[in-house]
């Protein structure tokens, strides 16, 4: 297993800049997991790693060794694809042994590996079955043991989830992660959905544009996000984004918002004129005749467990999590009240979050 | 708007039964959301309604009417489907006025402007009316397909996953404007659906499918908190029920029939002293709550962690469950 170093990785294509300039560090044995919208440029880094792409500039290392410009083929990576890309003539098990019989390993290792990994899958039951009749759960599994069977220095993961229906890639999740506990392989894991990347990573990067916005374990993304981008990317249903319209000094531990004002963590540094927002996730407002912020009921959504309100307020649309017995009607008008010490505020022009105590030993990118 | 039923419907594909002898009644102004995995019966269902497939046996009514010989075109029924499909070449406005501008429709024009601009000004899309279809986001697009099913007013919406093909973030908001606009329009919904989130929040009443058959009809919170059966508890719920055997997690069946024990993620607590020890397999940080898998002598149990209680896989913890909260089955899956 190894380390992976990325350092000012950079990629063009013509005038387009698909990767600007990221460096970080994959830890050995890390679950690592690239996260951002379609064109962020999570695949092309994944590929610039994989050797699939050459970098504009920048250098990749794999442990103490410059791979930059290896051939991926030299690199003692594996990698899984969206799409299975098995072979629909061979038995599951000749698709799974297929990357050691190209390496020439003797029949009996071939053998045994294979078995290894197949029970390791739980398929040992279906190592003779043609891959064409599997259904998709399995056939993900014959491509993860394909990947798995090499024993690489790294496992790079393009949307391996991507194309199963939503129970399905719940479960999924949580065998790769079961299945990253037992093997303790350093993993790099692209994709979109963040509730993929919150349920199995042990750090996320959250990319846009082409830049890494933040580097982090789920939770400290989830409460401390860097960006309000960031904020609003990752948790279902969003983040809640109240609207400052004035600057603030540094010290201040409140700010008026369209309808009421809002409490939040000291901030560490001045919001400018332009203003910006006040950042609160749907657990972080309950429904109490004690908030300034009034808003009219506009839906009320039963989810088993809980219930998501959304209410029509001066400072807009926001949306409260509420637990499943709680009692709330389309059309009446409630207050508002916000777990002040979880709150965020972003600056509405560089979209940073600005330093507060909630960041308090915090690290940003 | 009005009833619709479907009385005993059977259909089959080959040596495959699709529908099997389902009754299902969706009142007049009601949103009724078909659940299920792929290949469960819920497009063919939807098919047998809008007159697209015929039944081997059973009835659809209308109203009272048998329409089940009746053709397609004469059922007056409005199918919204996954994809969208707008005619490039036209405006948002005229992909939303094509279906009150067909040959023997023929509304006149003032109205037709009226009722594509209530139905685009419930959508959002407004300002979007002179937009070629081909200017828009994929959001939009659907928000229009969905337009041009709206400002109709069949007897029935028949909607096949409207919403999959949208992101995340999108669906969270369409959600919500669909069910307002059903409820301000009066409009009766058959809606099917693999997404239990959509189904909870968008149904007057879900019907939970399985392999063509109809295992419980109910209001969302009925199917969550009183599921029928193994199968429908289910498919409510993430991450999905436990199902445990008499005595796991100190849980004492009420009824002798009960084999099986379901008891949800939510009702199983977490603490360093009471209940069964178990071992933390994985810990998925969603933000909100955290899913925890244990396994407890053997068995993999879920459970939710909040935030601020501290625990890391490979450790251990004590379990135990809310025994007002367990769901009894007997041998044959069905709620005691």
């Amino acid at each position: 297993m190894a380390q992976i170093t990325i350092e000012n990785l950079k990629k063009n294509y013509g005038a387009f800049h698909a990767v600007n300039g990221s460096s970080f560090t994959i830890n050995d044995g890390e679950f690592f997991v690239m996260l951002g919208p379609s064109g962020c440029g999570k695949t092309t880094t994944l590929r610039m790693i994989a050797g699939l792409e050459v970098p504009s500039s920048g250098k990749i290392m794999l442990d103490s060794e410059d791979v930059t410009f290896n051939p991926g083929s030299q690199r003692d990576i594996a990698f899984v694809f969206q799409m299975f890309a098995l072979y629909p003539h061979m038995t599951v098990e000749k698709n799974i042994s297929f990357p050691l019989r190209v390496q020439g390993f003797s029949s009996k290792d071939v053998k045994e590996k294979t078995l290894a990994v197949a029970k390791m899958l739980r398929i040992e039951g279906i190592l003779k079955s043609p891959v064409g009749g599997l259904s998709s759960g399995d056939r993900q599994r014959v491509a993860l043991g394909r990947a798995l069977v090499r024993n690489a220095k790294a496992f790079l993961m393009d949307e391996p989830l991507g194309a199963l229906d939503a129970e399905f890639r719940d479960l999924m999740c949580e065998e790769l992660r079961l299945l990253h506990n037992r093997v303790g392989a350093t993993t790099v894991y692209v994709t979109h959905d963040q509730v993929e990347a919150m349920s199995m990573a042990d750090r996320i990067c959250i990319m846009n544009r082409g830049d890494v916005l933040q580097i982090g374990a789920p939770m400290e993304v989830y409460l401390r996000p860097a960006t309000k981008f960031v904020a609003g990317f990752i948790g279902s249903p969003s983040m809640n984004f109240l609207p400052i319209q004035t600057g603030l000094a540094a010290g201040a531990t409140s700010a008026t918002v369209p309808g009421g004002s809002v409490a939040f963590p000291k901030i560490h540094e001045a919001l400018p004129d332009h203003g910006g927002f006040v950042g609160a996730r749907p657990e972080h407002i309950s429904l109490s005749d004690k908030g300034t912020v009034r808003g009219e009921v506009f839906g009320v959504e039963y989810m088993g467990s809980r219930q998501l309100v959304t209410l029509n307020t001066p400072s807009g649309r926001l949306r409260v999590r509420a637990d499943n017995q709680a009692k709330a009607y389309v059309g009446e008008t409630i207050g508002l009240d916000f777990k002040s010490d979880a709150l965020v505020v972003f600056d509405q022009k560089t979209d940073l979050a600005l330093k507060s105590d909630l960041f308090a030993g915090a690290s940003h990118v | 708007m009005s009833e619709i039923r479907l009385a005993n419907v059977s259909k089959r594909f080959g040596d495959i039964e699709a529908i099997s002898n389902l009754d299902l009644t969706i009142k007049d102004g009601e949103f009724v959301v078909l659940l299920g995995p792929t290949g469960a019966g819920k497009t063919t269902t939807l098919r047998l309604v809008a007159g697209l497939e015929s039944p081997e046996s059973g009835q659809v009514f209308m109203d009272g009417i048998d329409v089940t010989k009746l053709d397609a075109s004469k059922r007056d029924v409005t199918f919204v489907f996954q994809q969208y499909s707008l005619y490039p070449h036209y405006t948002v406005y005229d992909n939303m006025a094509f279906p009150l501008r067909a040959p023997g429709r023929k509304m006149p024009e003032d109205q037709i402007k009226k009722k594509v601009g209530e139905i685009a000004e419930m959508l959002r899309i407004s300002e979007k009316l002179q937009n070629k279809a081909t200017q828009l986001s994929g959001g939009e697009m659907q928000r229009v397909s969905i337009g041009r099913a709206l400002v109709r007013s069949p007897r029935i919406f028949l909607m096949d996953e409207p919403l999959s093909s949208l992101d995340a973030k999108l669906r969270e908001d369409l959600r919500l404007e669909l069910k307002r606009i059903q409820q301000e329009l009066g409009a009766t919904v058959l809606y099917v659906t693999h997404d239990q989130l959509e189904a909870m929040t968008l149904a007057d009443r879900i019907g939970i499918l399985d392999e063509g058959r109809v295992v419980q009809v109910d209001t969302p919170r009925n199917v969550y908190e009183r599921p029928a059966n193994k199968y429908a508890a289910r498919r409510l719920g993430t991450p999905q029920i436990n199902l445990v055997n008499p005595g796991d997690l100190g849980l004492r069946p009420m009824s002798d029939k009960a084999a099986t024990i379901g008891i949800r993620p939510e009702d199983i607590a977490l603490s360093h002293t009471i209940g069964t020890k178990a071992k933390v397999l994985t810990i998925e940080h969603l933000g909100v709550e955290s899913i925890v898998l244990l396994d407890v002598a053997g068995k993999h149990i879920h459970g939710l962690l909040r935030p601020d209680v501290s625990l890391e896989e490979g450790g251990y913890i004590c379990v135990s469950a809310n025994p007002t909260k367990m769901i009894e089955f007997d041998t044959a899956g069905n709620a005691v």
